[in-house]
């Protein structure tokens, strides 16, 4: 059986002018379905470029990614978005709330767009903002509203969770207890979750971890026993 | 250097800055420039037009007095004239109205003029002025350059009056020309034809067969624009003043017509009396004339007496001369029967005398013989029968008678033979009978001899016989003739008597022909006499009655209503601009502010290098301030150029003098050049003392998004819970944004607003011509009659005019002032009783009837209630002089937009004015569907003095509202350009304010639509409310303008039409779409990648 996140050769390259960049060289890498797996490298390494690729938001130059059995290099742009509606969770680093919207809403614009989506009172119950519920962004910790980014990401029962820097924006302790939620939701509903962080200290965590240097894959490792969250220092 | 060197890093950034923002920049640029378009473009279009208006004026040195008497002016007037203080120049100059037929072959009314020389230069568009006074320059809005070399001819069905007005009877177009006597298409309107002038011609005074002058125009030494009140006032003055003096030479002239007319009327009855002096001449001679005619024919009729006298004599002598005639023709045939029956007697006698004779001489011989033989014979027995036969011959003889004699010898011989013989022998008796035989032989010659005597004798009177037969035969010739000349007499006298009866009757018939045209020549001669005499005694009322008038410019109807025109814009321009530059003072707002906001980090790195907060701010005033000056100056001179020109366009149908002029007014250039600078420096000023008195850590941090709200519609579940998901994300998003949202409102309400009164400006335009002409005034005509109509000549009138009218009112129609609210107008008042006014005068008050009104009532149109103020219930104030006024209670008030009306009844007039109504007008409808046809039929009724056709009132209507549809294109087009730019520049602001949420969305899974809709339904509930806010004030603005367009006698029912507010509606939602479509592309373009990004 194939593995449940597949690149191959993937590349990305953008044009300013006559400058090409390679964000991307012959990237291929695979990830396990129910795998916590954390991609690491610096800024400018090209790791939001190959979260993009895999978020649907942005499309390789060259190379195939897959999601299962679907090639995502494929798609069109409606396509895409019907991808990243039902099949993707995303968890921004600066969580990309609507400021208009309570908790709830926040959670249920993202869920409304699905057909069988996790309650929004029971999941925001379940990431423990039951009592903030009719909160808005504006009223809550930054922690809390990394939380609420993340029941709006999962509520919709994506096939996987990605996360760029979800703690880059939050305190030390909050960005634990988020990195925990995250890990619990792996492990407790067997969720796979992808990651981004330029915090190598986070790695511990992971199932598998890719290591990503200038446009290119340096290493990937896999770890069949990572660290619980709270058992890391950074 | 330093400084210097910084001062162009910084500069080179804020050209920067506007390179990299040139939409944000434009955005400015532009709403400035459609803000000061609109405002000095509205503002300057009537300066402009008056600024045409005066130059046009000048130099055609149009007059400022026009002097007219009815008793005609004088060249010695003119001199006098000319003369007087305050005066530059007078000249004299005639007019007169003739029909003529065009080329159509339609019989129209031209006005002559006669050119001037000083005053009212004829602009010549074409061809040349006239060189000899047979020929003519004709009006260039109506005759074209196929036109020039034609004639005008005037009609034979010119009155007489109008044909010796002329000299000539064709006059040759030279030239096109136009004339300050008509600023635009009104020409006027005649007595003659249809009663209204189709155009006019100048020619020559010496064209004119006239010794007066008509009317003198004056050119007064007077300062001020025109239309301006410092003009008028001075005109004013001169005015007075020149009536005054109009008047007296009026008088003058009066007098001196008076001479004229008493020394034409004593020539004119020496005339008559020479004539009388003639006629009773030719009388005479021809009574003398017939008199001897008849004397002539009475000696021809004796004649014919005497001659007839004389036949019948002849034909008695005739009678008498047959008879005489009768009778010698008996006797002759007496005559000549005896004359035969004798001369048988004879031939017979002498026969048997003959024969006996014979016979005895033959026995004798024979006896001589036998005795000489010797035998015997008895012949004595012979012989004595011989005896017996001659006795009884003698027995029938005369004794007188020749031949008894003879007879009786013989006889005795015989006997005495006989005697002798008796016994005597045979010898014996030979010889004696030889004896006898001799005396036979005598006897014998006796007869003979007798006998040719006795012939001799009867041819004696045989020639008698034919003597008188020859004489019978002559008088038989002789009658005859008389006859024949007794015959030829009665026929001479039958042809005799013809002749003088037929000389009878030819006298008589003569006779009396001749004093048939004696009668005749009296009567005329009588009639002329009595003229006359009338014309002694009206010798006051010849001369026509002296009316005076100086009138100003303001009572030529082009000039009068070019200032109400060039005026129509000025309402619209008192709001509009105002409206336009709030608009712009909120988009500059919002610009600036989101620029502000956008570069809060710049700001404080700025103020962090040590940046003074002025020189900052200078950067975002020089920023927007740039964008307003270049709009400004755009704007102005585009506004002072594209107004006036478009609103020229739409007046050049009516006013045909020369290109517009453009005004640069240096006043609105400030004021203009002041607001934008409000809208823009202003604006960023507040915008930036707010930011920048922050510290330069604060401003480096981003500003926190705005914090979410619970609306109120969430108080209220039953709403709240109905409401789709998405849509209460929108709904919450507009009230989140209550700058944006108000914006919004305002721009898309307002220009909402101004979209629907510009389509109800064009709708109460159009309205007007319709509902006045199909709802409310439903004739034809209104007929002018010379006198009062009584009910027997509306009977005759009725019967006359039937083939051609079809519905006849005879009303009153008279010109009142009423007390209004300020001062007072006047209006006409109706009087009428006939019933069927209804069915040509359409009563209603907003589509409810309003009925007639009764005894003491009147009914009074709206704009006249609305001026005066009085509603129904109330009563209206009619002047009945200076200072009198009389109250009618009025009982309905009803829509009626071109002048004012009040009707009534007759006997509510009897009451109200104290006399009774005459009608002299009615008002009249087409029974042919000619609607000019019938007017021209009806005007040469001889008691109808003018036909007024409804049909030229409303052509001249919509005409005039026609020119009103540019501005109104023009006011709808700016409308939609500023919503257009207003929806785009808060659409653009929101996009780009929150690019990151959409952002998020787009990662979140929305579809592209879903996106778009997400930000667009925002736009379109906004829309829809500020349709719905736009709505209500656009039709109180509607009101406001409608109100403010003072044209004197038009009224208008200010109210659009509904697919107006369906156009406006669509508009704005257009434009809303628009809009959408044109920034879905700058949604599109939103990089998901940016969501992830950090806050800037």
């Amino acid at each position: 059986m194939s593995s449940f996140v597949r690149f191959e050769n993937v590349g990305k390259q953008y044009h300013s002018g006559d400058i090409t960049i390679d964000a991307l060289k012959d990237v291929s890498f695979e990830i396990e379905q129910g795998e916590l797996c954390v991609i690491v490298g610096q800024s400018g390494a090209g790791k939001t470029t190959l979260l993009n690729i895999l978020g649907g938001m942005d499309t390789p130059t060259s190379g195939r990614v897959y999601l299962g059995d679907a090639e995502i290099t494929a798609f069109n742009k409606h396509a895409l978005a019907s991808y990243r509606r039902t099949d993707i969770g995303f968890v921004f680093q600066f969580y990309n709330l609507i400021p208009n919207l309570t908790a709830r809403e926040n959670v249920e614009i993202a869920s409304q767009l699905t057909k069988d989506p996790i309650p929004a009172d029971v999941i925001l119950n379940d990431v423990g903002l039951g009592e903030r519920m009719r909160n808005f962004p504006a009223q809550l910790s930054g922690g809390e509203q990394q939380r609420v980014a993340i029941a709006r990401a999962i509520a919709k029962r994506p096939k996987l969770l990605l996360c760029d820097e979800p703690t880059g924006a939050l305190d030390y302790v909050t960005g634990k207890s988020i990195l925990a939620l995250l890990q619990d939701k792996c492990r407790n509903d067997g969720m796979t979750v992808v990651i981004i962080t330029h915090n190598s200290a986070l790695s511990a965590m992971a199932d598998r971890v890719i290591r990503v240097k200038s446009g290119t894959i340096v290493s990937v490792e896999t770890s069949s026993s990572p660290t619980p969250v709270e058992d890391i220092e950074w | 250097m330093v400084k210097k060197g910084r001062v162009d890093a910084w500069t080179k950034n804020n050209l920067r800055e506007i390179r990299r923002t040139l939409g944000r920049y434009i955005a400015i640029l532009a709403i400035i420039a459609i803000g000061v378009g609109f405002f000095s473009g509205l503002k300057v279009s009537q300066s402009a037009m008056l600024a045409t208006c005066s130059t046009y004026v000048n130099e055609s040195a149009m007059y400022d007095l026009r002097l007219i008497s009815t008793l005609g002016l004088t060249s010695d007037d003119v001199e006098y004239f000319n003369a007087q203080d305050g005066v530059v120049a007078a000249e004299g100059a005639c007019f007169a109205d003739f029909l003529y037929y065009n080329k159509k072959g339609e019989h129209n009314v031209l006005t002559a003029h006669s050119i001037t020389e000083d005053l009212n230069h004829l602009n010549i568009k074409e061809g040349r002025l006239p060189n000899s006074p047979d020929e003519c320059v004709a009006d260039a809005l109506l005759f074209d350059s196929a036109d020039i070399g034609t004639k005008i001819v005037l009609s034979d069905s010119n009155p007489e009056d109008t044909l010796s007005t002329f000299k000539f009877r064709e006059y040759t177009i030279v030239g096109l020309c136009t004339s300050v006597n008509y600023f635009n298409i009104e020409r006027g309107t005649s007595q003659l034809g249809s009663g209204s002038v189709y155009s006019y011609i100048y020619i020559p005074i010496d064209g004119f067969n006239i010794d007066y002058y008509t009317q003198i125009f004056v050119d007064l030494d007077v300062d001020g624009e025109i239309y301006s009140d410092e003009y008028d006032s001075a005109v004013a003055v001169h005015k007075d003043e020149l009536l005054h003096k109009l008047d007296e030479r009026g008088e003058l002239r009066k007098l001196a017509l008076y001479e004229e007319i008493d020394a034409e009327l004593f020539a004119a009855q020496e005339e008559l009396d020479a004539a009388y002096d003639e006629y009773e001449a030719q009388k005479a001679s021809v009574e003398d004339q017939l008199s001897a005619a008849y004397e002539d024919l009475l000696k021809a009729y004796d004649q014919i007496v005497e001659s007839e006298q004389d036949l019948i004599e002849g034909e008695r002598k005739l009678v008498r001369a047959r008879a005489q005639y009768e009778t010698a023709y008996e006797e002759y045939q007496a005559g000549l029967a005896e004359f035969n029956e004798q001369k048988a007697q004879m031939e017979q006698l002498f026969a048997s005398l003959h024969s006996m004779l014979d016979g005895l001489e033959e026995r004798v011989i024979e006896a001589i013989r036998l005795y000489d033989a010797g035998e015997t014979i008895n012949i004595i027995d012979i012989l004595t029968e011989y005896a017996e036969q001659i006795q009884s011959v003698l027995d029938t003889l005369e004794p007188s008678d020749p031949l008894y004699s003879t007879l009786s010898e013989l006889l005795e011989s015989i006997q005495q033979t006989i005697q002798e013989l008796d016994g005597t022998e045979t010898a014996e008796a030979a010889s004696l009978l030889r004896l006898a035989l001799l005396s036979i032989r005598v006897a014998q010659g006796e007869l003979v001899a007798y006998e040719s005597l006795a012939y001799q004798e009867l041819d004696e009177y045989e020639a008698q016989l034919n003597d008188a037969k020859a004489q019978l035969n002559a008088a038989a010739a002789e009658i005859a003739q008389a006859e024949n000349e007794i015959e030829r007499g009665w026929a001479l006298l039958e042809d005799a008597k013809n002749e003088f009866s037929n000389g009878m009757r030819e006298f008589s018939s003569g006779r009396l022909a001749a004093m048939k045209e004696l009668r005749n020549g009296k009567r005329e001669l009588d009639n002329a006499q009595a003229e006359l005499d009338l014309a002694w005694q009206d010798v006051y009322d010849i001369v026509p009655g002296l009316y005076c008038y100086a009138l100003d410019r303001n009572s030529n109807t082009g000039y009068a209503c070019f200032e109400s025109d060039s005026g129509i814009v000025s309402g619209i321009a008192k709001v509009f601009p105002l409206f336009f530059f709030l608009v712009a003072i909120l988009v500059c707002t919002t610009t600036m502010s989101r620029m502000v906001n956008e570069q809060r980090t710049q700001i404080g790195t700025f103020k962090a290098l040590g940046y003074s907060d002025t020189l900052i701010t200078f950067k975002y005033l020089a920023y927007s301030g740039s964008a307003a000056l270049i709009g400004c100056v755009l704007g102005y001179f585009i506004g002072i150029w594209l107004f006036p020109s478009a609103i020229w366009m739409a007046y050049g149908i009516l006013y045909n003098f020369g290109p517009i002029e453009y005004v640069l007014d240096l006043n609105l250039a400030i004021i203009s050049l002041g607001l934008s600078m409000i809208c823009s420096i202003g604006v960023t000023w507040v915008t930036c003392r707010g930011e920048l008195s922050r510290m330069p850590a604060s401003l480096m941090r981003p500003s926190a998004p705005k914090a979410g709200k619970r609306i109120f519609i969430e108080r209220i579940p039953v709403i709240w819970n109905r409401i789709r998901f998405l849509q209460k994300v929108s709904i919450r998003n507009i009230i989140r944004y209550k700058k944006r949202m108000f914006m919004m409102l305002v721009g898309i309400g307002g220009c909402t607003a101004l979209i629907l009164t510009g389509f109800g400006l064009g709708d109460c335009i159009a309205n007007l011509a319709e509902d006045q002409f199909d709802e409310i005034m439903l004739f034809d005509y209104t007929i002018f009659f010379g006198s009062e109509q009584t009910v027997e000549t509306i009977a005759d009138f009725e019967q006359r005019s039937s083939e051609y009218l079809a519905e006849c009112v005879y009303a009153t129609n008279e010109q009142f002032d009423y007390v209004c609210k300020d001062g007072r107008k006047s209006l006409y008042v109706v009087a009428t009783d006939d019933e069927a006014i209804n069915n040509i005068m359409g009563f209603a008050d907003d589509g409810v009837s309003v009925e007639y009104p009764e005894r003491g009532k009147a009914i009074v149109s709206k704009k006249a209630a609305e001026l005066a103020g009085i509603k129904v219930g109330d009563s209206i104030s009619l002047y009945i002089s200076d200072t009198e006024t009389v109250e009618i209670e009025i009982s309905g008030i009803f829509d009626n937009y071109i002048y004012n009306y009040l009707f009534m009844t007759g006997e509510t007039y009897s009451d109200t004015f104290n006399t009774y109504p005459v009608y002299k007008v009615a008002y009249a409808t087409d029974a042919q569907g000619d609607t000019f046809g019938t007017a021209q039929a009806i005007s040469t009724f001889d008691d109808v003095e003018a036909v007024s056709v409804v049909q030229e009132l409303r052509d001249r209507v919509e005409n005039m509202m026609e020119s009103l549809n540019y501005v109104v294109l023009l006011v709808i087009l700016s409308a939609s350009a500023l919503a257009f730019i207003v929806i785009y520049n808060l659409t653009y602001i929101n996009i780009t304010e929150r690019a990151r949420e959409i952002a998020t969305i787009k990662v979140l899974g929305f579809y592209s639509n879903e996106t778009y809709a997400y930000v667009f339904r925002e736009n379109a509930i906004l829309t829809v409310l500020g349709t719905a806010v736009g709505i209500p004030l656009g039709l109180l603005l509607l009101k406001y303008v409608m109100g403010e367009i003072k044209i004197d006698f038009v009224s208008f029912n200010s109210s659009a039409l509904p697919q107006s507010y369906l156009y406006t509606v669509l508009i704005s939602f257009g434009l809303t779409y628009i809009v959408s479509l044109m920034l879905r592309q700058k949604i599109a373009n939103i990089d998901m990648a940016d969501s992830l990004k950090s806050v800037e």
